[in-house]
């Protein structure tokens, strides 16, 4: 006997409704219904500690059934596969397990098929999401679902669910060819995917919200053998390089200035710039252009699968002229840097200019520079190299690394959104959305609608098949849905790498940002640890250059900046372990966190999606006066000074650039040369966050760092922590002492 | 499954409702002697179009060990 949609037996006074609720498992899936009982026989529809079999599943229908079956409010369920469900609660929890298990591995086929992945890729791809996933169903039976592809692809039985096969065949069957000879490929590619400057320029050119400035060559007065010589020589006018001069030329002090290329940095490099960061181009002047243009944001959002695991708030107290954060093109920062530099009069940046030799003397570097119009030499008293991870000054020393390489590879796509975006100014972070399934996605929102999107790839992609745009713009449509136009800005493939130089200061040659040390884009610690290195050389190296330190101060830099490098590099590690998890126990400890972390704000704190740039305290720094008093809060020695509201201002434009002393209420105070007085009152919002009784001091370091704090400063404890402050290390300490 | 059935209770077995059409679910419905057998019509049809083809592909599946067990085996292979 059979029926459409449904029949109802009476068996004696009990109701039984056999419904043919929908399509789910097959075409045909009927269920039996006792109402007065609420007991559910749900066949095949709903399994329960067992995965389901998906053969010949209608996955695009399987949900609304379950839907269905979850409107008749079951007390009781009898699954396909598993023991009988007793309660009500329990047969939700089999209802939403089986309806976790159709959904995500039909947006993982889907994604794969629809960027016409081989059928071995997505059997893969499956097989790792249903162990990282479904571990508790037992035997996996992912496999099903893709066998059923593979019998669609061959034109078997009934027409498949919409798009998963028509597109996916042709393409997939000619890759699938191909994929033998993957590694070799690859191989190759990565011989010439070596390109440099120009050559990798045309392959990627296509912004098209801004346009790189083109500065032009000037024949430099060596080429007609005059100069010659330049107390401090800055290789590369990237972000760094041009920070550096910049801030050396607030200092008074003059660079020469010299990078292979004519243009700011092209395509998408840093976009995240951390409070600390904008706080030093405050100090430098360009503060306000970042507040203006830049993007300002504060909060995070992580989601794992579907659903959004916690939310976080980076800066949740007023009172600060700087955010959290702004996202900024580097490029755009980079043209207001060469502006600066040029209104100080005492940068002389030098396009087009390449250098060939480095050749490291006792009292100076004697460098070989290559021009379009011939070369030259250039002696230089101090030479900071901030030409970047494939720095030419470090190869030609032959220093090593110390460090990890990373087997991942991540995309970055930047897209201009066309229509209504579907996001607010937060940086969102997904573990394993439905999609990009198995992998990680971060997105921030940059100037001029573009949006940075980042898809975690694996080791195994290949980077130049993976920026063809027939492959990068179906992932783009998976995560903004149909309706969202945009227009890709910018797409390239990078790998990264977590090390460092064993020494940064090398005689008269310094290693500062990447040229130094390298990180994973995770906590945007790169380019704000780059320029933090520049903030923390700049007024040494003009110290020593005007005479008030000696040559010992410079080593503080190794002192400071080390253990910075290792704070970024320890985070950075750790986020990339979170975030790409090497082994299934990895897997499993990250899943489950991010489960309990919905709930539970202890699990919180154990993702890790990166930890969000933050400036390094020089707690152990031979500049630091160790607190002698007990303090209950407050910047501790060797901290950056905390921002506070000041009436008409903010606290940290009072400081400055040289050595000041912060004193907290008015009355009698010690005042040293050298060192400025900015008195602050003793009540507030600033001697709170400062922990400061009345009368208490803060001698403030040229970068706006802690040197030393005092409940009852004295002249001779100011001059102490002054001295060790320039350098004078544990003499001053030792005279203190006695 | 009978005898699963007759540990519960000795009413007679009248009606059989064939959740879907797979071989699995569907072979052996004759040994219940029902009054009536119950399926929709998509899963009829799907019996008529596939029937066939599931039985030869599950006895093909099946090993001696498949036989070993007085009752079939819930763990035995094939699709469920």
């Amino acid at each position: 006997m059979t029926f459409a949609r449904e029949m109802t037996l009476w068996l004696g006074s009990r109701e039984v409704r056999i419904i043919h609720i929908g399509r789910a498992h097959t075409a045909g899936d009927t269920v039996v219904w006792l109402p007065k009982e609420r007991v559910l026989f749900a066949g095949d529809t709903v399994e329960f500690g067992a995965t389901p079999y998906c053969g010949d599943a209608h996955f695009r229908d399987w949900p609304a059934t379950l839907a269905a079956i979850r409107a008749l409010g079951p007390e009781a369920l009898v699954p396909g596969r598993g023991r009988a469900l007793t309660t009500g609660s329990d047969s939700r929890l089999a209802i939403e397990g089986t309806e976790a298990f159709v959904t995500r591995l039909f947006a993982l086929v889907r994604a794969y098929a629809e960027r016409g992945a081989s059928l071995k890729e997505t059997y893969d791809a499956a097989m790792r999401c249903a162990a990282a996933r479904f571990r508790a169903v037992g035997h996996l039976r992912a496999l099903h679902a893709v066998q059923r592809l593979a019998r669609l692809r061959r034109g078997d039985r009934d027409r498949p669910p919409a798009r998963l096969d028509g597109r996916a065949r042709p393409r997939a069957v000619a890759r699938a060819g191909r994929r033998d000879h993957s590694e070799d490929r690859r191989g190759a590619r990565l011989k010439t995917g070596r390109l440099r400057g120009q050559e990798r320029r045309k392959r990627n050119a296509m912004p098209t919200t801004y346009t790189n400035p083109r500065f032009p060559f000037r024949r430099p007065p060596e080429l007609d053998g005059k100069g010659g010589s330049a107390r401090v020589v800055i290789v590369g006018a990237g972000l760094v390089g041009l920070t550096l001069a910049l801030d050396l030329a607030r200092h008074g002090i003059a660079s020469v200035v010299v990078d292979d290329d004519d243009t700011v940095s092209f395509g998408s490099r840093a976009i995240c710039f951390a409070k600390r960061s904008l706080e030093i181009y405050d100090r430098l002047g360009l503060g306000h252009k970042l507040l203006e243009k830049g993007i300002t944001w504060k909060v995070g959002k992580v989601f794992f699968g579907s659903s959004l695991a916690y939310a976080f708030d980076l800066l949740p107290e007023d009172g600060h002229r700087m955010p959290a954060f702004v996202n900024l093109q580097q490029y755009y920062l980079e043209e207001w840097l060469v502006e600066a530099c040029a209104e100080t009069g005492l940068v002389d940046l030098r396009w087009k200019s390449r250098v060939v030799s480095v050749d490291p003397r006792a009292d100076g570097v004697r460098l070989g520079v290559e021009t379009p119009e011939g070369a030259y030499v250039l002696e230089a008293e101090w030479l900071a190299a901030c030409d970047g991870a494939r720095s030419t000054v470090r190869e030609a020393l032959g220093l090593p690394f110390v460090g990890q390489v990373f087997r991942d590879r991540f995309l970055i796509a930047d897209v201009v959104l066309k229509s209504d975006v579907p996001f607010p100014t937060e940086r969102w972070f997904w573990f394993d959305p439905p999609f990009h399934p198995g992998q990680s996605v971060l997105l921030h929102k940059q100037p001029d609608g573009v949006w940075r999107i980042d898809f975690q790839l694996g080791w195994e992609a290949d980077p130049e098949e993976e920026k063809r745009p027939e492959r990068v713009v179906p992932r783009i449509r998976a995560m903004l849905g149909p309706n969202v136009a945009f227009e890709l800005e910018w797409v390239s493939v990078y790998t990264f790498r977590c090390r460092r130089l064993e020494r940064f200061r090398h005689g008269r040659i310094f290693f500062v940002g990447n040229s130094a040390h390298q990180v994973s884009p995770f906590g945007a610690r790169g380019g704000n640890g780059g320029i933090q290195d520049a903030d923390n050389l700049a007024w040494k190296l003009a110290a020593v250059l005007k005479g008030t330190a000696s040559d010992a101060l410079l080593d503080s830099y190794d002192a400071e900046r080390i253990p910075a490098a290792d704070e970024n590099i320890l985070h950075s590690t750790r986020a990339t372990d979170f975030i790409t998890p090497k082994t299934e126990a990895a897997r499993a400890y990250r899943d489950a966190v991010l489960l309990l972390a919905r709930e539970h704000a202890f699990a919180r704190r154990m993702v890790n999606s990166g930890r969000l740039s933050l400036p390094h305290t020089y707690a152990a720094s031979p500049l630091s006066t160790p607190d002698s008093e007990a303090w209950e809060g407050g910047p501790a020695p060797g901290a950056p000074c905390v921002d506070a509201p000041l009436e008409g201002g903010f606290l940290l434009n009072r400081l400055g650039n040289e050595p000041v002393l912060l004193r907290f209420g008015g009355g009698a105070c010690p005042v040293l040369p050298g060192v400025r007085l900015v008195t602050v009152p003793a009540e507030g919002t600033a001697a709170e966050r400062y922990a400061a009784p009345s009368g208490a001091a803060y001698l403030v370091r040229p970068d706006q760092h802690v040197a030393a704090r005092f409940q009852t400063p004295t002249t001779d404890r100011i001059a102490a922590a002054l001295s060790r402050l320039w350098g004078a290390g544990d003499a001053a300490a030792a005279r203190e002492a006695a | 499954m009978i005898a699963r059935i007759r540990a519960v209770t000795d009413k007679p077995i009248r009606h059989l409702v064939l959740t879907h059409y797979h071989a699995v679910r569907v072979l052996g419905a004759a040994a219940y002697r029902a009054d009536a057998i119950l399926a929709s019509d998509a899963t009829r049809a799907l019996i008529a179009e596939r029937g066939a083809e599931d039985m030869a592909s599950e006895i093909a599946s099946l090993s001696p060990a498949s036989f070993a067990a007085a009752t079939p085996s819930l763990a035995s292979p094939g699709r469920r």
